[in-house]
């Protein structure tokens, strides 16, 4: 009884200990993963701020607007005044009916 | 131990039960403590010899760096990024390359004259003979190029010289250019290696918020400005349309929210560019300099503007209501006579005062609150403080007041003379009369809401009588021009003789400003424009006041900026039931 007892105890020790030598192993996989992922993580935030800067350029408002000017033919962009706002009040309603301005009205 | 010795040479070969037993506990007899001793120590033993182990471990291994950590330090950039109030980008950093060569390793190549014609060819700026000298010298090393542009680091790769080489840099861009250039300010390279260079700021919120930019604990967290890089791009483009439409010598812009002191936009011109800013380092006198901010250094006499304190003070102590009656003739004070230039009337009801810019009547009003209680309104206003604005500029702008507030002060300072302040400090000023009457701290950070207290300048009965005064102005006064369908705007305007160089005020120089509030009615924003040396030519005459020159400017702004702010003009009169 004794000896089958050790025995079995032998063997529950051989199979832990191959369990920590694949989990060492594993582990040192996944660090090195995690390492590749790091550097990869800094060489694409590294492009992000690029691109982010370069965005940033590009939409610089002087240039916008002179693109807006040179565009003028095709698209007709103006600066934004203050005679673009309208009140709904002024929008002509072309089918008026008396009950439709109402109801614009007290929509406001 | 000597009796251990003693027993081990007797018994030699006996058990090391026995041992343990006459060395530990002579006295015990027992087999079962016996063997509980031996276990302990055995134990004890074991543990001492790991302790000991690892010990020699640590001491004897090289350190590493746990590598299970999340987002090393290397991933956050050196220099945290300036953003506008809605997060678009002022300032960031660009990964380039300084270059350098080790003209001994190009010697021994001997490709010395090749390598210099080359790196000419590249920088235009370098000398070729000199560069040719300093490669073929005894010097173990030269810098080259401190920041490289992308092609140029490809074109300098190119050469294929193995004695140049390239170190890395960060290198701050502001991809916006001129725009905000004041407020900014810009860095230069510090202490510098070759593998990294320090870079400091030297102006603008990049000098004032140093440690905050560098400081690594930040985690990347940007800094957040209250600017609107639309409303200061429209605010330059109008500024500098009226710049040289009036052939003024240089002008200011400050749009501030009226509640929190908020600076929307800050413009200066001249400019200049932030990413090449030593292109205009000690260039013109210091004033002249396109690095000069004028919006929160530059100190200014601001003339008429000031108008409004006396009348608001004479409201709030009670002296007067809007509808008092003054008089306007011209008035003693010391030796010196103060006259109105425009108005003819003897006598002016306090709203009249403002909407005529009555120098005389104003110097009434101030006189009713004597000096001391002046002298009071304007520390609280915070006229005589240098302004709180978080840039180093802002110290430097230090308001300039008569050190003995005399009654000659008291009269000259009601209409805007013998005081100098800068466009900051007025609009600041205007915001906190306006909102209700609570002081208005300005600020160029984004702060998203407002300070818990705030100090009770006036009352908000008497923000309101200033509040329809400066409306008074845009609609009967010297500020018509500024009239503009559907918005109510107030204002004030003034128009300051500049100091001459020699003493007193020149002839034909003045600095016209107007302060605009808007909506009057409820004012959610202020407006300071300032132009220097204005002149505009209407075919009669030369014209320099404010109402020829700064009040139709900000009405051009004010047309642009308030359907950018959010500003819906006052619904039309319903005209068909």
């Amino acid at each position: 009884m004794r000896v089958v007892g050790t025995f079995v105890l032998l063997l529950v020790t051989l199979a832990m200990a191959g369990w920590a030598y694949n989990e060492n192993y594993k582990t040192r996989a996944a660090l090195e993963r995690v390492s590749r992922l790091q550097k990869d993580i800094g060489v694409q935030s590294e492009m992000l701020r690029r691109l982010e800067a370069e965005w940033a350029h590009l939409n610089r408002p002087e240039r916008l607007a002179a693109m807006a000017d040179a565009n003028f033919e095709s698209l007709g962009l103006v600066p934004l005044t203050y005679e673009r706002y309208r009140h709904i009040r002024e929008i002509p309603v072309t089918n008026s009916d008396p009950s439709d301005r109402l109801a614009l009205d007290t929509a406001q | 131990m000597s009796v251990a010795h003693d027993m081990r040479e007797r018994q030699s070969g006996s058990k090391l039960v026995a041992i343990w037993r006459a060395l530990a506990f002579p006295n015990r007899s027992t087999m079962e403590g016996d063997l509980r001793i031996l276990t302990l120590l055995i134990a004890f033993i074991v543990l001492f010899l790991a302790v000991l182990m690892k010990m020699t471990l640590v001491a004897t291994s090289e350190p590493s760096e746990p590598k299970s950590g999340f987002v090393p330090g290397s991933l956050v950039s050196q220099r945290a990024n300036i953003l506008d109030r809605n997060g678009v980008i002022l300032a960031t950093n660009l990964p380039t390359y300084a270059a350098y060569a080790h003209p001994q390793e190009i010697q021994l190549s001997g490709r010395v004259d090749r390598a210099a014609r080359e790196l000419a060819t590249v920088f235009p700026e370098l000398d070729e003979a000199r560069l040719r000298g300093d490669l073929s010298g005894r010097r173990k090393f030269l810098w080259i190029k401190r920041r490289l542009a992308p092609e140029e680091w490809q074109s300098v790769h190119d050469i294929g010289e193995p004695g140049l080489y390239f170190g890395p840099r960060e290198a701050r861009v502001y991809p916006n250019g001129r725009q905000a250039a004041h407020v900014i300010g810009g860095v230069q390279f510090g202490g510098e290696g070759v593998h990294a260079a320090e870079i400091n700021g030297v102006a603008g919120v990049e000098r004032e918020f140093e440690s905050f930019l560098r400081d690594p604990a930040n985690g990347g967290q940007s800094l957040q400005l209250s600017l609107d890089l639309g409303v200061q791009a429209v605010t330059r483009e109008v500024l500098a349309n009226g710049v040289k439409l009036t052939q003024a010598v240089g002008g200011s812009a400050v749009v501030m929210d009226a509640l929190d002191g908020e600076i929307l936009a800050m413009v200066s011109l001249p400019d200049f560019d932030p990413n090449d800013r030593q292109a205009h380092e000690g260039k013109n006198a210091k004033a002249a300099s396109p690095l000069f901010n004028r919006a929160v250094q530059g100190v200014y006499e601001l003339g008429s503007t000031f108008k409004i304190f006396a009348a608001a003070q004479a409201i709030e102590l009670g002296l007067v209501n809007p509808e008092t009656v003054v008089s306007t003739l011209p008035v003693k004070v010391g030796k010196h006579l103060i006259e109105d230039h425009y108005n003819k009337r003897a006598r002016l009801t306090v709203n009249d005062i403002i909407a005529k810019s009555s120098n005389t009547g104003s110097v009434r009003l101030a006189q009713l609150a004597g000096s001391e209680r002046q002298k009071e309104f304007m520390r609280q206003l915070g006229l005589l403080d240098s302004s709180p604005v978080e840039m180093p500029e802002a110290r430097l702008g230090k308001p300039q007041w008569p050190r003995r507030w005399t009654h000659v002060s008291n009269a000259t300072i009601a209409y805007g003379h013998g005081i100098s302040v800068t466009p900051v400090h007025l609009a600041a000023a205007y915001a906190s009369l306006v909102n209700g009457g609570e002081r208005v701290t300005p600020t160029i950070l984004h702060r998203n809401r407002l300070p818990e207290i705030r100090e009770r300048l006036i009352a908000p009965e008497t923000s309101e009588a200033v509040r329809s005064m400066l409306r008074l102005v845009v609609t009967h006064g010297t500020a018509a021009s500024a009239g503009i369908k559907g918005y109510a705007v107030g204002g004030k305007t003034g128009t300051a003789d500049k100091p001459s160089a020699s003493g007193g005020y020149a002839e034909d120089k003045v600095l016209a400003v107007f302060a605009a509030v808007l909506p009057a009615a409820d004012p959610r924003y202020v407006i300071v424009i300032t132009l220097d040396e204005p002149e505009v030519d209407d075919g009669e005459e030369l014209r320099r006041t404010a109402s020829w020159t700064s009040v139709p400017v900000t009405t051009e702004l004010i047309m642009r900026l308030a359907p950018m702010l959010g500003l819906r003009p006052d619904p039309p009169a319903e005209t068909d039931g």
